[in-house]
C-alpha cells in the first residue's frame, strides 16, 4: 500500500476504534495486537501471516487487515490532512478576478476558490455591481488566462438585473477581442479567437444560473440543492450570495434562533465552497451600531458571531466621492485598501491609477 | 432557477415608462418590473404626480395599476388630466381617446390610512388582484404606494433606538410582500418616501462613519435645506433603486402655484430628478417641470450637483 505523507498518524488507531467484528477483535488483543500499526506489521501486509500470528481465519485476516489500512479514515481524523498537502492544493487555487486591478492585488487575485469572501458596503457603493462583475468575470475563457467557468447567482434581494449584467458582459468581449488582436503569438491568437466565438455576451448570461430567494426557508432550501446543481455542472466556478442580509436582518425574533441558522447556512457555504473548489462569494449590508457615547458607527450587519463565517471580508465604503474597498479580514492577505470605480462597462480601475496607494 | 439571458429578454419588454423621454434614458427605458423603486423628496417635489403619471401609463394596452396613497387624497383629478393629455392618447392608446378615457378604470386606488399594520394589511389584500385580474385586459403591471413613510412618520424623531429596530421590523416585512408581488407576478413597484433633515452634529445621527452614510443612502439641497431621504440606512437597503427629487425656487421666496413653466406666468421652481442608486443605472440627474398634465422633462440637461 503506498502511504501518503500524511497517514502516518492513522496506523497509530487503536485497536478498538477500527470497524472489526467484536470476535476478530477479541482474538487479535489475545495476540496482544493494540493498534493499527500493529497489524500491518505483524502481517506484514499479508493476510495468511496475520492469521497465522493471530489464531484468525483467513476471511478474519482479510477484513482485520481491510480495516486497519481503510478504516481508520472513517473515525476520528477523517480526512485529516497535513499542512503541507493543503499548501500544494492551496497553490493549485484559482481566483475569479474582479476586474479592478488594483483591488485584485489586495486580494490576491480575486475571489478565491475554496474560499468565502464577503462584500459588506452602503446601499449603492457597488456590491451587487461587483457580485455581477464577478459572475461575468468567471465566464473569460482560459485561452486568456480566465475560468472558462460558469456562476450561481442567489438573488435574495431582487436587484440582479439581466441587462446590467448584458452590459459587463459586453464589455468584457470587447476587451477580449482587443486583447486577441494585440497578442502577438500566432499560435495564442488563433486560440484566443477561436475561444471568443464561444463567449458572446448572450453566451455568457446563459452560464449565470440565477436563483430567486424571497424567504430564509427558499434561500437555505437553495443551499441544500446547491451541492447537487453544482456537481452536475462541472463548470461552475462562482457561488454568490447577494445578500446574506436581507433575510437576516429583521426575520427573526428569536436571536438565538437566528445564529443557528445562520451558522448552519455557512457551514453549508463553507462546505460548498471546499468540496466543490468553487468561489463563494457573499454580500453584507452595513448597518448603525449605537456608541457607549450616543454616537453611532457603521458595522457589517449581522453581528460578531457571523463575522468569523467569511475567509475574508472586503468592506466597500465611499471616501469623499471616491469608491474605496478595504481588506479587513483574511487569514493569507495583509490589510490593504483599493480604490475602484464602477463603470457602463462594470468594475474597474479608477483612471489614471493602475495600483492602489499605500 | 432562471438562466440571466431570459431574465434580459423580460427586462427591456417590462418597463414602465414615464412618459418623459430624458427621464426613461436615464432610467434605461423606465420604472421597471420586478424592482422596487424609491421616489424620495420634500413635499411638493412632484412625488406624487410621477407616480400618478407612472400609474396611469401603466394601464396601457391591457395594464392596471393598483395605487395605494397613504397621506392625504388620492391624486384622482390629476389622474384624469393626465389620462386626458394629447401625450397619454398618442403614447399609450395609439392615438384612441376611448381607451384613453377607459384606461382611469384600470387604476384600482386603495386607501390605507394608519399605521404601518394597516398597510400591510392593505397591501396584503391586494395580492387577490394580482393572483386573478379583473379581467385578460386589466394585468397589473405597476403598485404604488404613496407614501411608505407615512405610517412611520408618528414618532420618527422621538422613539430611539427601540423605535428604530421596531420600525425596521415592520418595514422588513413591508419589503419582503413588495418584492414578492414584483417577482412573482411582473409587476413594478414604486413607492415614495418622505425626507428628514441631514444632521451630523446631534446625538441621533450618525457622526464619524456619518458622512458615509449620508454620502451611500443620497444627500441634497431641496429649497435650500441639505436633506436626505427618510426611514434610515436599514430601508436604505431594502429598495433595489433610489431616486430623488429636489425643487428650488428660482424667483423669489416660498412655493408656487399652478404650473412650473411659465404658461400662466408663473415661472419659478427648478426641478430634478437625481437616480441615487440601482443596479442597472449610473447616477444621473434629469430636470423636468409640472404641469397640469404631469411631468415634463427639460430639454437643456445640467451637470448634476455634487451630492
Amino acid at each position: 500500500m503506498d502511504h501518503a505523507p500524511g497517514d502516518w498518524f492513522q496506523d497509530s488507531y487503536a485497536l478498538t476504534s477500527l470497524a472489526l467484528a467484536p470476535s476478530t477483535r477479541s482474538k487479535l488483543q489475545r495476540a496482544g495486537v493494540h493498534s493499527a500499526r500493529d497489524v500491518l506489521r505483524i502481517s506484514g501486509n499479508s493476510p495468511s501471516t496475520l492469521a497465522r500470528e493471530c489464531a484468525l481465519t483467513l476471511d478474519e485476516a482479510n477484513d482485520a487487515l481491510k480495516a486497519a489500512r481503510f478504516n481508520g479514515e472513517g473515525i476520528a481524523l477523517r480526512g485529516a490532512r497535513s499542512a503541507a498537502e493543503l499548501l500544494r492544493e492551496e497553490r493549485a487555487r484559482w481566483s475569479v478576478f474582479t476586474f479592478c486591478e488594483a483591488l485584485d492585488d489586495a486580494l490576491g487575485g480575486g475571489a478565491a476558490s475554496g474560499e468565502i469572501t464577503e462584500l459588506c458596503g452602503c446601499p449603492g457603493i457597488g456590491k451587487t455591481q461587483m457580485a455581477m462583475q464577478l459572475s461575468v468575470s468567471a465566464q473569460t475563457p482560459r485561452a486568456f488566462g480566465g475560468l472558462g467557468g460558469e456562476a450561481v447567482y442567489v438573488d435574495t434581494e431582487g436587484s440582479f438585473t439581466a441587462e446590467r449584467a448584458m452590459d459587463m458582459a459586453e464589455a468584457l468581449a470587447e476587451h477580449l477581442g482587443r486583447c486577441a488582436k494585440r497578442c502577438e503569438d500566432e499560435d495564442a491568437r488563433r486560440e484566443m479567437e477561436a475561444a471568443l466565438e464561444t463567449c458572446a455576451p448572450e453566451a455568457m448570461l446563459r452560464g449565470i444560473h440565477l436563483f430567486r430567494c424571497h424567504e430564509v426557508t427558499e434561500l437555505l432550501a437553495a443551499l441544500e440543492t446547491l451541492g447537487e446543481f453544482i456537481a452536475e455542472r462541472p463548470k461552475v466556478r462562482l457561488v454568490v450570495i447577494d445578500s446574506v442580509a436581507f433575510h437576516f436582518r429583521q426575520d427573526f425574533q428569536d436571536m438565538a434562533l437566528r445564529t443557528t441558522i445562520l451558522s448552519k447556512m455557512t457551514n453549508r457555504l463553507m462546505s460548498i465552497a471546499t468540496t466543490q473548489q468553487v468561489a463563494v462569494v457573499t454580500v453584507n449590508q452595513v448597518t448603525v451600531k449605537p456608541q457607549r457615547d450616543g454616537s453611532a458607527r457603521l458595522v457589517p450587519a449581522l453581528g460578531e458571531s457571523y463575522a468569523h463565517a467569511c475567509t475574508t471580508r472586503v468592506i466597500l465604503s465611499w471616501e469623499n466621492d471616491e469608491r474605496v474597498a478595504f481588506v479587513t479580514k483574511s487569514p493569507r492577505l495583509p490589510q490593504a485598501r483599493a480604490r475602484y470605480a464602477v463603470t457602463a462597462g462594470g468594475i474597474r480601475d479608477v483612471r489614471g491609477s493602475k495600483r492602489a496607494a499605500p | 432557477m432562471r438562466v440571466a439571458a431570459a431574465a434580459a429578454a423580460d427586462a427591456r419588454a417590462a418597463c414602465v415608462s414615464t412618459m418623459c423621454p430624458r427621464i426613461d434614458d436615464a432610467l434605461r427605458g423606465g420604472v421597471r418590473a420586478r424592482h422596487v423603486t424609491e421616489i424620495a423628496g420634500e413635499s411638493a417635489s412632484a412625488k406624487t404626480t410621477l407616480c400618478a403619471q407612472l400609474a396611469v401609463r401603466a394601464t396601457a394596452r391591457g395594464g392596471a395599476a393598483v395605487y395605494v396613497h397613504t397621506d392625504g387624497p388620492a391624486p384622482t383629478a390629476l389622474m384624469r388630466r393626465i389620462a386626458s393629455s394629447a401625450r397619454f392618447v398618442a403614447e399609450a392608446c395609439d392615438g384612441d381617446e376611448d381607451a384613453a378615457t377607459a384606461a382611469l378604470e384600470r387604476v384600482y386606488v386603495v386607501k390605507a390610512l394608519g399605521d404601518a399594520d394597516a398597510l400591510r394589511e392593505t397591501l396584503t389584500a391586494v395580492s387577490a388582484v394580482l393572483r386573478a385580474p379583473v379581467s385578460e385586459d386589466a394585468v397589473v403591471r405597476m403598485i404604488v404606494v404613496d407614501s411608505i413613510a407615512a405610517p412611520f412618520r408618528d414618532d420618527a424623531t422621538n422613539g430611539g433606538w427601540t423605535y428604530a429596530a421596531k420600525r425596521a421590523g415592520a418595514l422588513h416585512k413591508l419589503t419582503m410582500l413588495l418584492k414578492e408581488y414584483a417577482t412573482k407576478h411582473d409587476v413594478a413597484v414604486v413607492v415614495t418616501n418622505h425626507v428628514v433633515d441631514s444632521v451630523r452634529e446631534n446625538g441621533t445621527g450618525a457622526h464619524g462613519d456619518g458622512a458615509v452614510a449620508t454620502r451611500a443612502m443620497g444627500e441634497f439641497t431641496t429649497s435650500g435645506r441639505r436633506v436626505v431621504p427618510a426611514l434610515g440606512l436599514m430601508w436604505s437597503n431594502c429598495v433595489n433603486a433610489r431616486l430623488f427629487l429636489t425643487r428650488r425656487a428660482t424667483r423669489g421666496q416660498g412655493y408656487v402655484v399652478g404650473g412650473d413653466d411659465g404658461d400662466d406666468g408663473n415661472a419659478g421652481v427648478a426641478r430634478t430628478l437625481h437616480v441615487v442608486y440601482a443596479p442597472h443605472l449610473p447616477e444621473s440627474s434629469v430636470d423636468f417641470v409640472v404641469r397640469e398634465d404631469g411631468a415634463w422633462d427639460v430639454a437643456a440637461p445640467r451637470p448634476r450637483a455634487v451630492a
